[in-house]
């Protein structure tokens, strides 16, 4: 009862987490951590098993040698020989403890046969063990963490006060400030103020006035509204038009009463163009 | 009475204490059954645990932390241990063989290794691993075709001390 109550804050204090690797021999007799290590730092390398059928001779002397070589200096980080000589193929399995040696150190590994004879269905694992904490500041849970600080940009404050040319500026002219420390601006300054809003008000309106792509679109749109499908849709039935009846050629007689009105409309002209020469 | 009696005994005899000697002894050779065989039944008439019969070789390992101490003794199966009635004969054969070591020199246990009836015994020289495969194969008699149900057989391993 004791132990399972300890268990949890046992395991959250560890920072460590293992595993195992994929069989470093499965393509090749020849490997490269690189390719076999999970590309994270803070990898341990606490053991390793192999595994490996040998086909020989009885009688043939056969070693077949499995290691790894060191990256730092000359030789081997781990190295192991099996001496087949003078017996039978057969499969040989074996596992070993390492004393958590860094994933850094441990160079290119393979199985290198020396005498006659062959090598099938090798299996090569690495056992790991991985700090979490190695990178102290990848969890706040770490020993030595320290809660990261945003970096805050330097800002340089303008100081008016020591700009020459401004205060030149300033001391050039002679303001004069009411008791709320408001500027007081003289009337021919405030008649140029006024003028300024008026242009600017003006300007305002003849921008709005000269949209002319904006009253284009609405004119646009009001035109979308029209509806005048129905002229379109208007249709004429086809058939003969005869012509209509004319008159027979014959003599038209004068009418009389026509003359006499146009001789008294005559007579009446000519009476009015005289009047206008006083006659 | 027999309160009397223990009262005279205590003054008839000087004081006496028992002085209690421990020691363990860790085994220097393990048997773990690394893998359970099974049968398979390619013809009616037959059980076997080859793995071309459908079946699968019980697999027994090994552990041995003395050179030269121990002797390996396997026997395969010459009845079930439980199975449907049977009304006839059972043949049975059977055969154990090395198959893994942790030392390549175990791989001459092979050769070397005696067979008295159903029992295989392998000679341990080297300390270490060693991997034992058994084959069992029952015929029933005269090719009659076996009962349906369930067959058992055990294969008895043993490490002798020499």
């Amino acid at each position: 009862m004791l132990l399972l109550a300890l268990w949890p804050s046992y395991s959250s204090c560890d920072p460590y987490s293992y595993g195992t690797t994929g069989n470093a021999a499965s393509t090749a007799l020849s490997w490269s951590m690189s390719s076999v290590l999970p590309d994270i730092p803070g990898i341990d390398i606490n053991g390793l098993l192999y595994k490996y059928t040998t086909v020989k001779d009885p009688e043939a002397d056969m070693k077949v040698h499995i290691g790894n070589k060191n990256v730092d200096k000359d030789g081997y980080i781990f190295r192991e020989t099996d001496d087949w000589s003078g017996v039978p193929g057969n499969t040989i399995v074996k596992s070993f403890p390492l004393s958590n040696i860094p994933a850094p150190q441990w160079g290119s590994g393979s199985i290198d046969i020396e005498g006659e004879g062959s090598v099938e269905d090798a299996v090569v694992i690495y056992s790991f063990r991985v700090d979490e904490c190695y990178d102290e500041q990848s969890n706040p849970a770490c020993p030595g963490y320290v809660k990261p600080v945003p970096v805050i940009p330097v800002v340089e404050l303008y100081d008016v006060l020591d700009d020459d040319a401004a205060m030149a500026a300033i001391e050039a002219d002679e303001f004069q400030y009411d008791e709320d420390g408001n500027l007081i601006l003289s009337e021919e300054e405030e008649e140029e103020e006024t003028r300024i809003e008026m242009g600017l008000t003006a300007s305002a309106n003849a921008l709005t006035l000269f949209k002319t792509q904006g009253q284009d679109d609405l004119i646009l749109a009001i035109n979308q509204q029209t509806n005048i499908a129905m002229y379109y849709n208007a249709s004429i039935n086809g058939g003969v038009y005869a012509d209509a009846p004319g008159l027979a050629d014959t003599t038209i007689p004068d009418n009389k009463k026509a003359l006499r009105n146009n001789l008294a409309q005559q007579l009446l002209h000519e009476k009015m163009v005289d009047m206008q020469y006083n006659q | 009475m027999k309160y009397s009696v223990a009262i005279l005994s205590l003054c008839a005899f000087p004081a006496l204490a028992n002085v209690q000697i421990t020691g363990s002894v860790e085994a220097k050779c393990v048997i773990q059954t690394t893998k359970s065989g099974s049968y398979g039944n390619p013809i009616a008439s037959k059980l076997s645990t080859t793995p071309a019969d459908g079946g699968v070789l019980p697999v027994m390992r090994y552990d041995v932390s003395i050179a030269d101490a121990y002797t390996a003794s396997i026997t395969h199966p010459t009845a079930f241990s439980s199975s449907p009635s049977l009304t006839d004969t059972v043949a049975w054969t059977g055969s154990t063989s090395v198959t893994q070591t942790s030392v390549a020199g175990m791989s001459a246990y092979e050769a070397a290794k005696t067979v008295v009836g159903n029992t295989t015994n392998f000679n341990l020289t080297l300390a270490g691993s060693t991997w034992f495969s058994t084959a069992s194969s029952a015929v029933y008699g005269s090719a009659k075709p076996l009962p349906g149900g369930t067959y058992t057989a055990v294969v008895q391993a043993s490490c002798i001390a020499k």
